[in-house]
């Protein structure tokens, strides 16, 4: 029997034995360390310090909880499951299928051709202008087919064109660092995440860093606007990326935030998207049926759905409580009826609603 | 362990299910361990899932092991501290990430109390937190992911008796820690 007249409290504390006894690993162990125990009376305090002590280590302290292992669990499986998909669809039909994935829809404003028409003298950030200008041969792909072509980078990721679209990426693909990709015209793209080398995405005057997974680039219309479904992403204007003064003009974007960037005015703008999306995956429904809950829990149910920051005084409406069952309505229609039924209004600015209350009685 | 070497024997030759029951055992023991070593958790969930997914992809080409929990460990903390490496590349998202980091450390503990069976998990918290991270680190591998010292030797990346070496110097200066604060609210109780 070891000598245990002489065990300070790290001698406990690191005795296989005796851990697995506290952890009651193996009922077995029960007579001896009773008898241990009541042998040397004089350990008792140390023993009762040391299960302590072993007890409070073993608890989980920080705040994972089952759900959200449940959904990292999925993001995995979903990020890994991409490989083995033969043929992927235009992204609106997977939509739910993204929902974990990071999705950036980037709607790029100035179609090229038109905006050659418009001014006929070259732009500094246009698609030719960074073909032209880039030290590396590029690869150009042009998809003048109807439908979407899917192409696959050297680093494995995917990119769907569309028709009359067209991309360029140097090749070797990663250099200094960086995979870089030019765009003119609309693609959607599934970036293979490598944190070595950031990938970026040229289109027009915008800089789109992707940090999450997939996004999808559209160039129509008159502004480039960059929609987020979930995880991360930012964008700067190129004009202020070489310009560590004005780095502070980079914009980062959480699910169901949108930039919108004026090529004219060279101004970035942070919104919400039109229809923000719920991002909890589908089968863990969240619980908007509010019994009679004070409005700040309302809110940061909201918050937590949509990752959408609420912005309100809480002195004023600490007293507002909501009875209301809501569904599966839009996400403005429910902050319209949440609105309405405490009387409060709302504006969003910079990304966020702002709830404007004089409080309930 | 016959049972890791099966498990992971099955995940390389492409099961899914092998997969995700390894995510589902380890997700835990590894987020809880990578918070000891990476403050914002929303990076260190990136961090998890990069590691799986390069796991996965890689997954022909990587080598046997009966031990996973220390090889996903290691892997986890050799991905974390390229992270933070890597992190003057990225240095606008970091910064707008450590808004969460500091509300955290803040140690907001009532150290001194007479409900001692209450607050006792507090106090070994608090002492927790003043000691190095390498200390915190240590403690956590031994008793909350239960390694032993050859394990551990491993994830750090240090030697046997360095271990075992640290892990003492570190359960001491606890214990030392531990019973001046003891000793402290013994006094103030007999004081009031």
């Amino acid at each position: 029997m070891k000598e245990y007249k002489n065990y300070n409290l790290e001698d406990f504390l690191l005795d296989d034995s005796f851990r697995n006894w506290v952890l009651g690993e193996d009922v077995r162990l029960d007579e001896l360390w009773i008898d241990i125990s009541q042998r040397y009376p004089e350990k008792q305090a140390i023993i009762l310090q040391a299960k302590d002590l072993i007890l409070t280590w073993r608890k989980q302290n920080s705040a994972l909880t089952n759900d959200e292992i449940e959904f990292q669990i999925s993001r995995i499986l979903k990020s890994t499951e991409q490989e083995s998909i033969p043929e992927y669809k235009v992204a609106t039909v997977n939509w739910k299928w993204w929902t974990a994935a990071a999705t950036v829809v980037l709607a790029l404003g100035i179609g090229w051709l038109t905006w050659r028409g418009i001014k006929p003298s070259p732009q500094p950030f246009t698609y030719n202008a960074y073909v032209t200008e880039n030290p590396v041969p590029l690869k150009e792909i042009v998809n003048t087919t109807d439908k979407s072509l899917k192409i696959t980078l050297p680093d494995s990721s995917i990119i769907e064109l569309t028709p009359k679209s067209k991309i360029s990426y140097a090749q070797p693909f990663v250099i200094n660092k960086k995979r870089e990709v030019f765009l003119s015209g609309e693609a959607f793209f599934r970036v293979t995440k490598d944190v070595q080398n950031p990938f970026f995405v040229y289109a027009n005057g915008l800089l789109t860093r992707v940090v999450g997974t997939c996004f999808l680039v559209k160039a129509s219309g008159e502004n480039v606007e960059v929609l987020v479904r979930s995880g991360r992403v930012s964008v700067v204007a190129m004009k202020d990326v070489n310009n560590q003064k004005k780095r502070n003009t980079e914009l980062l974007l959480t699910p169901n935030q949108q930039a919108t960037f004026s090529a004219k005015d060279n101004l970035i703008s942070k919104s919400i998207i039109e229809i923000p999306l719920a991002l909890v995956k589908i089968d863990a429904k969240p619980d908007f049926n509010f019994e009679n809950k004070p409005i700040s829990s309302v809110f940061s149910t909201l918050e937590k759905v949509y990752g959408i920051p609420f912005v309100y005084d809480n002195t004023i409406m600490n007293k507002c409580f909501l009875r209301v069952k809501l569904n599966d309505e839009p996400f403005f229609t429910k902050l319209d009826i949440i609105c309405q039924t405490i009387g409060a209004s709302y504006r969003i600015s910079d990304g966020q609603v702002i709830i404007t209350s004089e409080g309930c009685q | 362990m016959e049972k890791d070497t099966l498990l992971w024997q099955r995940f390389k030759e492409g099961d899914r299910t092998a997969f995700e029951s390894m995510i589902r055992i380890y997700y835990r023991p590894l987020f809880e361990y990578g918070r000891k070593i990476m403050h914002d958790p929303d990076m260190l969930k990136d961090c998890i899932h990069d590691l799986f997914t390069s796991l996965w992809e890689r997954r022909a080409s990587i080598g046997n092991t009966d031990h996973i929990k220390p090889y996903l460990l290691t892997s986890l903390r050799n991905r974390i501290f390229k992270e933070k490496q890597r992190s003057d590349l990225l240095v606008t998202i970091e910064d707008w990430q450590e808004e969460a980091i500091m509300s955290e450390d803040a140690v907001d503990i009532k150290i001194i109390s007479t409900d001692a069976t209450l607050e006792n998990e507090h106090r070994i918290h608090h002492i927790m937190h003043t000691l190095t991270r390498r200390q915190q680190e240590i403690i956590h591998l031994k008793f909350y992911e239960n390694l032993s010292n050859d394990e551990i030797a491993v994830v750090m990346a240090i030697s046997r008796p360095a271990v075992s070496n640290l892990l003492h110097q570190s359960l001491k200066l606890f214990r030392e820690k531990w019973l001046s604060l003891l000793c402290m609210i013994i006094i103030l109780f007999l004081l009031f």
